[in-house]
């Protein structure tokens, strides 16, 4: 039973799916461009973004109800909030749909991951689909090409707004010994490479972590087969249901952090501090 | 679950991309549009809001005004009224007091037309019943120029005055 080792739903999400007779396996040149569990929900989670976005802006009325109220507060605290209170104003209003591009598709894309969805198509019993829970930023892939988005943005808005000898000589205080600079210098380039690093890491592994804690403990309610430690079950799920309530928590938490650490970062480079 | 596949990360930036473009061209542009024309709205029900209260306060200003200068008016009225009155009723006692003088005086001439007349016939009767009652004592006629000096000596004894007086 593969439900016992939890890992091996992440190693799964990497084969190429087959949807209606078809294994969408692709390459291109030595690049694996296989439509995969990862690719699908990478789809899903912009598509179902793109279409709540649409449909808000489509029923939009300039007399506002009640519930694109509550959409324009979170829309606005975005704007103003996540991108207006850490960057320059113009920087700000160019970088915004980015900003909350990246908030809202990673918010929606974790909790997407939290609903069980029936993609083992192939690998159901009895052809019965299987629901699973799956989130496309659990792949450091993911993460990382995101985390890349935002730090190619940073160096060229910061080269752009500084130009490129300024930008540069931005990384190393105007303070320090002259000695030290050089030093400086490559100290900031390994952080920024680290910002890198950081960013895609820590949400990638806080999701596969919140659902690596859900699937011990699924296995573990699976494991149970004897009657006397049925009593098990109870506490067991109860913490499922808590650890599925926190995991809401960190889809939001995380989402906010990788955007305003985002537009940190942008900001920072746009407007340097000597 | 750590293996890097560049394929992943090209479908992640492709589809990222597109969302991006989606959400820019056919989200936020029109949601923000939504937004600012509310805020458009409401600043021009503000200023609008502004300018009737200004208007409501300038009217306020000339309605004051206006009653300010009414008032001033119907007092202008009022005290001219009172002016004219007032020399109206010093007129009607000047003419009045003229006017009773005139009468006293037309009295005062009466009365001394009257108590003239009067006297003269007084005097008449007297130089009469003197001559008459002087014949008899005396006994005889008296002649025409005794009885006139005896009607002289007699009126000068009579106080005029006091029976002008006793006539008012």
């Amino acid at each position: 039973m593969s439900i016992l080792n939890p890992a091996d739903e992440f190693t799964d999400a990497l084969k190429p799916v087959d949807i209606a007779g078809h294994h969408l396996q692709f390459k291109l040149g030595p690049v694996d461009m296989s439509i995969n569990k990862v690719v699908l929900y990478l789809f899903l989670g912009a598509a179902i973004t793109a279409l709540v976005f649409i449909l808000i802006s489509k029923v939009a009325r300039v007399l506002p109800t009640r519930k694109q109220a509550g959409f324009e507060a979170i829309y606005e605290y975005v704007r103003d909030v996540l991108v207006g209170a850490v960057m320059p104003a113009e920087a700000a209003a160019a970088w915004f749909p980015y900003i909350a591009g990246l908030f809202f598709f990673i918010l929606i894309s974790n909790i997407i991951g939290l609903i069980p969805l029936p993609f083992n198509l192939a690998s159901g019993f009895h052809n019965i689909p299987e629901f699973k829970t799956y989130a496309a930023t659990a792949n450091i892939n993911v993460t990382i090409a995101l985390a890349a988005i935002t730090f190619v943005a940073t160096h060229v808005s910061g080269i752009r707004a500084n130009g490129a000898i300024g930008y540069f000589k931005g990384w190393m205080p105007s303070t320090a010994p002259p000695v030290l600079k050089q030093v400086l210098f490559v100290l900031h380039g390994i952080s920024e490479l680290f910002r890198l690093v950081s960013l895609s890491v820590r949400l990638f592994a806080n999701l596969v972590a919140g659902h690596l804690v859900l699937l011990v403990f699924y296995a573990m309610i699976l494991m149970i087969q004897s009657v006397a430690l049925a009593i098990l079950i109870v506490p067991l799920e109860a913490s499922v249901v808590a650890v599925s309530l926190f995991e809401i928590f960190v889809a939001g938490i995380q989402a906010y952090i990788f955007a305003i650490l985002s537009a940190v970062y942008i900001g920072g480079a746009i407007h340097q501090e000597h | 679950m750590l293996s890097i596949q560049p394929g992943l990360m090209i479908y992640t930036l492709i589809t990222f991309g597109i969302l991006l473009f989606v959400l820019k061209k056919y989200a936020f542009g029109p949601l923000q549009a939504v937004i600012d024309q509310r805020r458009d709205a409401i600043e021009e029900s503000i200023h609008h809001a502004e300018e009737m209260d200004r208007k409501a306060k300038e009217a306020l200003a000339e309605y004051r005004q206006s009653i300010s200068t009414a008032k001033m008016e119907a007092e202008q009225i009022v005290e001219r009224a009172r002016k004219i009155g007032d020399d109206q009723k010093a007129e009607i006692i000047g003419e009045a007091h003229v006017h009773a003088q005139k009468e006293v005086e037309n009295a005062r001439d009466q009365i001394r037309r009257e108590t003239r007349k009067a006297v003269d016939e007084i005097k008449d009767q007297v130089a009469d019943l003197t001559i008459l009652a002087a014949g008899k004592v005396a006994g005889r006629t008296i002649t025409k120029e005794d009885h006139l000096r005896l009607v002289d000596e007699a009126l000068a004894e009579v106080d005029f005055d006091r029976l002008g007086a006793g006539g008012n």
